[in-house]
């Protein structure tokens, strides 16, 4: 029974969901491209799999299930026991595991994305950049990461000393913060998340993600 | 003995981080599953929050925290997912999913409350609520809460079409899906009801969410909650 993924390499959410596949060395999935440029995700037939016109998408023989954070969670649970143990090994792993997690769809996400939206996206499709978003979200942003640094100074990964999901979750909007909106200075002003970042960014897993990214 | 750190909020109109109660309060409707649990208040309007003790346990400064022995754990819906696996043989029949598929969709509505609705829509929309009739004593901007609204609309009339063809969320059964979003429908009943009651399913849903005995038992724990 394969696997679809239903999005796109270059696209953030996808992302989250081809490095976890990868981590767990799962090989049997195929990508449905979905081509946001062509509006393919708000046509009629797209939106019978995701109600909110949004990517991606996996489905897993009968059945469909839409949001990012969903679908990995599904995965690492579908293929525990192989590959990276992205939820810790105890039930207190896979709560902290959690709980960094929700931080990230929480306290980190929102500015992020916003930022990139602005610094990244907007100029590919050809629209003007709001710099007002860029000043409001970047402080909300570095707040946040004051917390990470402060954190990661006692902690090798976020949930502990093991490389989880929570981690992972970060990969794609802070690779494109970094190296694409031109926000490295957010990372590289803090030691810690400097060095954090160093490691989860340069997993083979995420790299073979970017490489299928640039295809 | 598992202590829940949660706000007390005396609703001093000179204290604007008092807006921290927008949190979904799922916790206390996961007595579902605990009953042997203590509420701690933590006094926000005081700053406690801020202080270098409460610091130490949730440095994003956020409220609600769950403590057992030496153990800590903020952010609510992982809370609630440790305590639903930790006490998966109490509380309710297939609160997250029988099947590693059915969890799956469990999942997938969790993360729909969460960024669908809670964080694009829900939050901000209540937050102005409260400013308005309660810090700030007066009138709700129609211009803040107007697009909100519209997405809360867009939102419900989603959830309306998929409960035309389950009973809850996720499928058949009450799970975590459903009780992480009931108390913010609690919340919109208070202001604009007609976002729930022009909706046949959503109606229906919510009557169900809200008549569960544990649902209750938060709303009297909250008794002096100001209603309108």
């Amino acid at each position: 029974m394969t696997l679809i993924v239903h999005g796109a390499p270059y696209s953030t959410c996808t992302q989250r969901i081809l490095a976890t596949l990868v981590e767990l060395n799962v090989e049997d999935y195929k990508i449905e491209f979905v081509d946001l440029r062509k509006g393919v995700h708000k046509s009629p037939d797209f939106l019978k799999l995701q109600p909110f016109g949004q990517i991606p998408v996996l489905q897993d023989g009968d059945i469909t299930i839409f949001e990012s954070r969903a679908i990995v969670r599904y995965l690492c649970e579908k293929f525990a026991g192989q590959g990276t143990p992205l939820l810790g090994k105890t039930v207190k792993d896979k709560a902290l595991v959690s709980q960094w997690l929700e931080v990230e769809s929480q306290n980190y996400n929102p500015a992020a994305s916003l930022i990139v939206r602005e610094k990244v996206f907007a100029p590919r499709m050809g629209a003007p950049s709001d710099e007002s978003v860029v000043a409001a979200q970047t402080p909300k942003l570095e707040k946040t990461l004051d917390v990470y640094e402060a954190h990661l100074a006692k902690s090798k990964f976020l949930a502990g000393d093991f490389f989880s999901l929570a981690d992972l979750s970060h990969l794609p909007y802070t690779n494109l913060l970094v190296n694409a909106a031109g926000k490295s200075d957010l990372i590289s002003s803090r030691p810690h998340v400097s060095a954090w970042w160093n490691a989860i960014s340069q997993r083979p897993a995420f790299q073979k993600v970017l490489a299928m990214a640039k295809q | 003995m598992i202590r829940i750190l949660e706000p007390y909020i005396p609703l001093c109109p000179e204290h604007p981080e008092q807006v921290y109660l927008v949190c979904p309060p799922a916790l206390r409707t996961w007595a579902e599953q605990v009953e042997d649990f203590e509420l701690v208040k933590v006094d926000l309007a005081a700053g406690e929050q801020l202080k270098p003790e409460f610091l130490a346990i949730n440095p994003f400064a956020e409220i609600p925290v769950l403590e057992w022995g030496d153990f800590h754990l903020y952010e609510s819906r992982a809370i609630a997912r440790y305590i639903a696996e930790k006490f998966k043989e109490q509380g309710p029949e297939n609160f997250l999913g029988k099947t590693l598929e059915e969890r799956a969709v469990v999942y997938q509505w969790i993360e729909s409350e969460s960024h669908q609705f809670n964080d694009s829509a829900f939050s901000p929309w209540v937050m102005e609520y409260y400013l308005a009739y309660y810090e700030e004593k007066r009138p709700v901007r129609e211009e803040v809460i107007a697009p909100l609204r519209a997405r809360l609309e867009k939102f419900f009339d989603r959830v309306e079409a998929r409960l035309s063809k389950s009973k809850f969320l996720a499928g058949e059964y009450y799970t975590m899906a459903d009780m992480n979003i009931a108390p913010s429908l609690w919340h919109i009943m208070n202001f604009e009801p007609e976002l729930i009651t022009s909706r046949k399913h959503v109606k229906a849903w919510y009557e169900i969410l809200t008549s569960r005995p544990t649902f209750k038992k938060m709303l009297e724990a909250d008794a002096g909650w100001p209603l309108l």
